[in-house]
């Protein structure tokens, strides 16, 4: 079975890596209830490594009613048993089996069972006492833990983790332009427009950060002390911008002008990712430091050194109205 | 009674299975009844019947391309207006906008179009490219070039091409009046 | 709720669909207690299927999938029947779909889903409460999605919120042709110009492995050339295709909320969803609620509708007249069309009654305005007429006088 064709929907929202983590991942029910059941199913369907389910009970007549995967004929047989075969039938890759015993004894001291064997846990159905406990040992081995109930129309989920840690967002970039510290080749890239070009094409093919940039600059040296662009400047910007149009189909001076408010904002880092630079986790790094910690660190050491005081560039760039050339030379740069 | 009654259940029964106009024909016949062209633009319904199918023909009054009737197909389909209207020219000209297939570059045919828009808008953009053919934005690159390079000799290649002669081993259709 | 089970067992449901949300929203169904289920798809399965429709299996790839979907739950839930119906939904009619008493759509498509409802609208007929058949709608993409109940002619309906549908990204024709930058445009290229150039009398099959392969050959060799990085098999049947990411979980949720609303509805236990549900899962967990009010323009569910009873011997220019005469409805020049043509001869006329412009359409239909309604048109046909002082259009039902008739007692 081809699995990027079977995932291929899938891979398109977490790709190769994310399938990967998905792939490493053990995952334990505790308790064959059918909302715990109806979890797993979405989980193996994707293809999660493997998943256990710990239950002592039997399949009663109500179960059938409500969990699509125990069947009356399944009826006094042991409930986990039931539904691993039938969530096993869902995707031949993924591994599953059955604990024989009560998730309240889970944690006793002559049980077998071991948190930290499992890359998440799901409890359903569990005591509150039981509960508290699981909780702090799942907090204390750093294992998730994924709480759920349902009762008539009223459901109830609640997660703790302690730190989720996240590298390869799949979320788009933000544009990082830093037109206010231009970095060499872009300096000498943008020089080579001419906002007065008289070829009429060609001025119609300036990407917009050359147009912004060269305002910039121009402003700043007019202004050679000010920190900073005020707003109403930037609104100046904006305004000759648009009269500079040459006629109302410009996009390349559109583009420009809609973006004047954010695009020459000052470079700086932001709050949030400062907080997480100046963590002090990225002074305690051990060996078994999340990725994550160790990344942060070394970002903030190039901060600190080669930056300059500013982040890596992400290199990033959205789509915008120019020529082939003049787009991939920027992204380029 | 009962007679009458299953008459009248019946007639209403009769009434509910006939096959109903689609929101894009009610939205079509809207559109079109309501056009308010100039004598510039003529319609031209091959079947009465289908209104979303038919042709334009734009004879431009001034500008480089006046003196030429120029035939545009529509298609509609019962997407209408979450999708625009299909619409193709169906002549070989020399124009930078309008490549030799008949392909068109209007924005509003495609990115911009919005259901909000309607036919009137695009054969009012149509006809604009007819007034200003726009050649910093090119579908055929030749024409274009030839327009930004040297206006006058581009505008008689225009005048030479709607003859119906050949230019640059292709032969274009003849749409003089 | 003791009489629930009797209303739910004797509950037909239609599902549409049996893909993604279908699946699901047959499982819940099943569960909760609903018998009589009716399962419309026109597909058969797919490899890119099984991650997330879980009635079927790999040895059911290229079968029906309503079929398969319809033995999985029968064989797997007891006392539950459902019953497949492997065509397009415009194949059905009238007598198909009045049968039901509530229909769930899991769609991909808006084009499917403006049909589903209109038609359901259209059955709607406030003197007969039987043909009032509420449609909830579920719709997904990646980690977000949506739910809503359409109650027909009482709530607003699909059409009304048509311009809350995310616009599918379009490239301009000219950049595709001479100014590409992305490898998306280097695709559109291949698939929109290369193509027909080269396979003028081949339809391009989305679905065909090797036509596939072929674009994103020609895309690849395009974007070398123009230096754009970026092309890949996956992207290709991405763009191609217009692949929208899918997975189970967002799957079961909307499923989930689709079938709550089923029962709430059917069993009158607690008031139903008013009117629309969004819920995205891209970034925790967030989910809003609120009403989405009508359009009074709104060409499926805005629309006036009225009944005439005129005689059939008057002609169609004094029917107009008659039309502009009416205090409510303000109409100053009235274009009207048949639905159907129900012309008693044969090539005496067209659907197309009377248009007022363009003028080769009013030249064309200019004759009937002298004709009789008799002649033109049988009793009981509907007219659409639109006029400039109507948002959207009317609904003219036109019946004859039956001076003839022996109405027996």
């Amino acid at each position: 079975m081809d699995k990027t064709r079977r995932y291929d929907r899938q891979l398109r929202l977490w790709k190769a890596h994310g399938q990967a983590r998905l792939e490493a991942a053990h995952i334990c029910l505790l308790n064959g209830t059918a909302t715990g059941s109806e979890t797993l199913k979405n989980l193996v369907l994707p293809g999660i490594g493997a998943f256990t389910i710990v239950d002592h009970r039997l399949v009663a007549e109500t179960d059938t009613g409500c969990n699509f995967f125990v069947t009356k004929s399944d009826i006094g047989q042991p409930r986990g048993k039931a539904i691993v075969e039938h969530l096993k039938g869902l995707n031949e890759e993924v591994s599953g089996r059955w604990v024989n015993q009560n998730p309240e004894t889970i944690l006793d001291k002559d049980s077998s069972f071991s948190v930290s064997d499992y890359s998440l846990i799901i409890a359903t159905q569990c005591s509150s006492e039981m509960l508290i406990r699981l909780a702090a040992n799942c907090q204390e081995v750093g294992v998730p833990l994924v709480v759920c109930e349902t009762a008539g129309f009223i459901g109830y989920l609640r997660i703790q983790i302690q730190e989720h840690t996240i590298i390869e967002s799949y979320s788009g970039p933000n544009e990082d332009l830093r037109l206010d510290r231009p970095f060499p080749t872009l300096t000498e890239f943008v020089q080579k427009f001419d906002l007065n070009d008289p070829d009429s094409m060609a001025h119609g093919q300036i990407p917009y950060i050359v147009i912004l940039l060269q305002y910039y600059q121009a402003w700043q040296r007019n202004n050679p002390e000010a920190p900073s662009m005020t707003l109403k400047e930037k609104k100046v910007i904006r305004e000759a911008i648009t009269r500079a149009m040459r006629h109302p189909d410009e996009e390349n001076f559109e583009e420009a002008a809609k973006n004047v408010l954010w695009a020459l904002n000052t470079t700086q880092i932001p709050p949030p990712v400062r907080e997480i630079l100046e963590n002090p986790r990225c002074d305690q790094l051990t060996e078994n430091s999340p990725d994550f910690w160790v990344l942060a660190r070394a970002m903030r050491d190039f901060v600190q050194q080669e930056g300059d005081g500013m982040l890596p560039l992400s290199g990033h760039v959205s789509d915008m109205k120019t020529d082939t050339a003049n787009f991939v030379a920027i992204q380029s740069l | 009674m009962n007679k009458l009654w299953a008459m009248k259940r019946a007639a209403a029964d009769a009434e509910k299975k006939k096959p109903k106009v689609s929101a894009a024909q009610i939205r079509v016949q809207k559109d079109i009844t309501e056009l308010s062209l100039p004598s510039t633009m003529r319609l031209d319904f091959p079947n009465p019947d289908d209104l979303m199918h038919f042709q334009l023909c734009i004879t431009p009054d001034e500008g480089m391309y006046q003196g030429g009737c120029f035939r545009f197909s529509f298609a509609i389909d019962h997407n209408y207006p979450h999708e625009a209207p299909k619409v193709l020219c169906t002549q070989r000209i020399y124009h930078p906008n309008i490549d030799l297939d008949g392909k068109i570059c209007l924005n509003i045919l495609r990115e911009d179009w919005k259901p909000v828009l309607n036919l009137e808008a695009i054969m009012v953009g149509l006809q604009f490219l007819f007034l200003a053919p726009n050649p910093d934005d090119p579908l055929n690159k030749e024409a274009a070039q030839d327009l930004r390079a040297n206006p006058k000799d581009f505008a008689n290649t225009v005048k030479a091409t709607m003859r119906g002669s050949r230019y640059n081993n292709v032969i274009y259709d003849k749409v003089l009046l | 709720m003791r009489s629930a089970p009797k209303l739910l067992h004797t509950c037909r449901v239609l599902v549409v669909g049996a893909g993604g949300l279908g699946c699901e929203i047959l499982k819940d169904l099943a569960l909760s207690g609903f018998r009589d289920i009716s399962v419309i798809d026109m597909d058969t399965i797919d490899v890119s299927n099984l991650n997330r429709q879980f009635l079927f299996r790999p040895k059911d790839v290229g079968q029906s999938k309503a079929y398969t979907a319809a033995a999985f739950v029968t064989e797997r839930i007891d006392d539950v029947k459902v019953t497949p119906y492997h065509c397009k939904i415009q194949d059905k009619d009238w007598d198909f779909y009045s049968k039901f008493q509530i229909v769930i759509c899991g769609l991909d498509s808006v084009e499917a889903r403006r049909w589903m409802n209109a038609f359901l609208i259209d059955m709607a007929d406030f003197d007969d409460p039987d043909s009032i058949i509420p449609l909830v709608d579920g719709g997904t993409e990646g980690f977000d999605g949506q739910a809503r109940v359409i109650i027909p002619r009482i709530t607003s309906c699909y059409e009304c919120s048509l311009s809350l549908l995310k616009k599918q990204v379009v490239y301009p024709i000219c950049t595709i042709a001479n100014t590409p930058r992305l490898p998306e445009h280097c695709i559109e290229w291949a698939s929109m110009i290369k193509w027909p150039e080269v396979k003028p009398d081949e339809v391009l099959d989305t679905d065909n492995p090797v036509h596939l392969q072929w674009v994103y050959k020609q895309a690849l060799a395009r974007a070398s050339t123009f230096q754009i990085p970026g092309v890949t098999y996956m992207l290709t049947q991405g763009v191609v295709k217009n692949i929208i990411p899918a997975i189970a979980s967002t799957n079961a949720i909307i499923a989930a909320a689709c079938v709550n609303e089923a029962l709430k509805l059917t069993t009158g236990c607690h008031p139903y969803l008013d009117n629309y549900m969004m819920y995205t899962g891209t970034d925790g967990v967030y989910t809003y609620t609120y009403n989405h009010a009508s359009r009074p323009d709104c060409p499926v569910c805005g629309g006036e509708v009225r009944t005439l009873t005129v005689s059939a011997s008057l002609q169609l220019a004094e029917l107009i007249e008659q039309l502009g005469e009416m205090p409510d409805l303000r109409l100053q020049s009235p274009n009207l069309r048949m639905a159907t043509n129900t012309a008693p001869k044969t090539g005496a006329t067209g659907l197309s009654l009377y248009l007022q412009s363009p003028p080769q359409l009013e030249a064309v239909t200019h004759p009937n305005l002298t004709k009789r309604l008799g002649d033109l048109m049988a009793s009981g046909t509907e007219l659409v007429v639109t006029d400039k002082s109507l948002p959207v259009s009317l609904s003219l039902t036109i019946k004859f006088t039956n001076e003839n008739m022996n109405v027996e007692p």
